[in-house]
């Protein structure tokens, strides 16, 4: 494993999830790890897929089946088929529907930022499917109050350029070393595709961005907030977070362990050195402690994983 | 691999216990127990890491060394400061000739970590410091009350089984093997001087001075060349002595010149993260030992 070349996560799926064609990526065997990258359609990062957990995905997969999606409207998966879809509320429906059209369960689920809220929407929703959550660097999740859009302002380069994608990953990453050629690579494979312009006109041209898809995200944050509060999430939880994000501060993972700890377990795990992407900017160090999280919780489902 | 074997060994002339097994050609890791002799209401020694060493002994060498003035070990014919504590780790790791160790350090263990990453040169490979409330910025703090009236007498088992629980999260890790090594410790040679000169009401803050002065040089190399090891501070959630706002303090300070640190936050768990949640402690330690030896040159940021 290398900065400069990164293995690709190889055999993209496709299957038909309520009429939007969609990608995943699956491998290994073993407790089950369902990863939900950050960002949504239309953001700043037009070029996000599940492709963002490259340096996991592959170790990861040596002991455990691994599964990572295209979101609805993201990366290789067909945009909403409605106006009224360009919601968080659909990107999680599509998510919950992937999962049960695959027949998986006892996810070990795993969301990045705007991500990781879809992922705590998914423990909430469908416990069933659910043995343990991990949050990583969210602040849409938690109580604060997101910096990308003044992190991220005053990008000098066209959109959909290597160079704006640059910046827009140094932005979040603390050294910018962290920001691949590869991972520029697959931004701009993602950015390129005809569905993104169509996606970007219906959020920002015909303002379903201000007029759908930001309302239904603060009622649906204004819910989750008050149901992690009441002790709903009823599954082991552990939050990641870089200590040097200047687009979620980190003081969104203490807030979020206060208002869950009351009920039950919440581990945290913070790194120095380190912005929004603490699985990639320290790879190998937050794949020790996923696998580790993922057999202890296993662990205490069936004695014979001990 | 063989459990750690507890042994005594002269250190400089210093009678010094010591537990060391495991692998002896793999890479070691070093435990540095609490408690302040002499001062803390228990007699520390390597006895408190209970099973946790031997967790280890499959895939390290485990060596667990009592400091001055606890368990097995002598003590100066002073106070002894953090300088002593250090230099006699030092000199103990040197006599088992240990070799780029993982420290795990708790309480003034951690303290003895940090004394050891800052003038230990090559001997060090990471630090993991366990609810260590000496070696964070402690200007301006609250008075410490947690063990302010012990009950019971000269380290009976009252004042010990009083003073461990008071720093859990929950007593059901204090059992009678730790109970009855605290016990035997509390009356050995090494600990009964190191009351003894502690009683002093001088003792304390010249001791505390010392910690003082190893902080300054930890700011001043933070703001110079770097500090120079990788750190992980693993912190109980519910430690009432040593609240997180500490431990976090000093990672966010030291992560600014160290790429490589880490904050771990442990529920239900108070000072003896290992003892209260030893599954928990042992899967922190590995992960950060093999993540380190797992991270390709490429992301080793200067």
């Amino acid at each position: 494993m290398n900065v400069a070349s990164t293995p690709r996560m190889r055999d993209p799926r496709r299957i038909d999830i309520d009429g939007v064609e969609t990608t995943y990526f699956e491998a290994g065997s073993g407790e089950t790890i369902f990863f939900v990258y950050g960002g949504h359609f239309g953001g700043a990062d037009a070029g996000s897929s599940a492709q963002a957990w490259d340096l996991n995905f592959g170790p990861l997969s040596s002991q455990f089946r691994v599964v990572a999606l295209d979101k609805l409207g993201q990366g290789r998966t067909g945009n909403p088929k409605r106006d009224e879809d360009y919601t968080m509320a659909a990107v999680v429906s599509h998510a919950a529907g992937l999962i049960k059209a695959l027949g998986l369960r006892d996810l070990h689920i795993v969301g990045h930022s705007r991500g990781a809220f879809a992922a705590t929407r998914l423990a909430l929703e469908y416990p069933e499917l659910t043995r343990s959550l991990t949050m990583v660097s969210s602040g849409t999740t938690s109580p604060l109050i997101s910096t990308n859009e003044i992190r991220l302002a005053g990008s000098p380069h066209p959109f959909y350029t290597r160079e704006s994608a640059r910046f827009t990953y140094e932005g979040y990453c603390h050294d910018p070393r962290a920001v691949s050629e590869d991972w520029i690579d697959r931004s701009m494979e993602i950015s390129s595709l005809p569905r993104v312009p169509e996606c970007m006109d219906k959020m920002y041209g015909e303002g379903l961005y201000f007029r759908t898809f930001i309302p239904n995200l603060a009622r649906l944050k204004r819910e989750t907030l008050q149901w992690l509060g009441e002790g709903r999430l009823q599954r082991p939880l552990q939050i990641f977070w870089g200590l040097n994000d200047q687009t979620a501060d980190v003081g969104g993972a203490f807030e979020l362990h206060d208002l869950v700890s009351p009920h039950q377990r919440v581990e945290v795990n913070i790194f120095g050195h380190c912005g929004h992407f603490p699985y990639r900017e320290h790879p190998a160090r937050f794949n020790q402690l996923m696998s580790r999280f993922v057999r202890k919780v296993a662990a205490q489902a069936e004695p014979a994983h001990a | 691999m063989p459990e750690p074997e507890k042994k005594i060994i002269a250190v400089d002339g210093t009678e010094t216990g010591v537990a060391d097994g495991g692998d002896a050609a793999a890479q070691p890791i070093v435990f540095l127990h609490g408690g302040t002799p002499g001062i803390t209401p228990y007699a520390g020694g390597t006895h408190v890491w209970g099973g946790v060493p031997g967790r280890f002994a499959g895939r390290h060498r485990v060596v667990a060394i009592d400091l001055l003035g606890s368990g097995r070990t002598g003590y100066p014919d002073r106070p002894a400061l953090i300088d002593d504590y250090g230099r006699h780790a030092l000199a103990t790791l040197a006599a088992l000739g240990v070799e780029g160790a993982h420290v795990v350090g708790h309480d003034l263990g951690g303290a003895v970590a940090f004394w050891l990453g800052a003038k230990g040169g090559g001997r060090i490979a990471s630090l993991t410091v366990v609810a260590s409330a000496e070696p964070t910025p402690l200007i301006d703090s609250l008075e410490d009350l947690t063990f302010l009236n012990p009950p019971g007498r000269d380290y009976d088992y009252e004042m010990q089984r009083w003073a461990y629980d008071r720093v859990s999260y929950c007593d059901r890790h204090i059992d009678g093997a730790l109970m009855a090594a605290s016990l035997a410790a509390a009356a050995a040679p090494g600990v009964t001087k190191a009351r003894h000169f502690m009683a002093d009401p001088a003792a304390l803050p010249r001791l505390t001075a010392s910690i003082g002065r190893l902080k300054a040089e930890m700011w001043t190399l933070n703001k110079t060349t770097g500090w120079p090891v990788p750190v992980q501070y693993i912190w109980g959630a519910d430690d009432p002595p040593t609240p997180r706002e500490r431990g976090f303090k000093l990672f966010e300070t030291l992560a600014a010149s160290q790429p490589h640190c880490q904050f771990h936050l442990v529920p239900r768990c108070g000072s003896f993260v290992f003892r209260e949640h030893p599954q928990h402690f042992v899967d922190l330690v590995d992960a950060f030992v093999d993540g380190l030896a797992e991270t390709p040159e490429a992301f080793r940021y200067p």
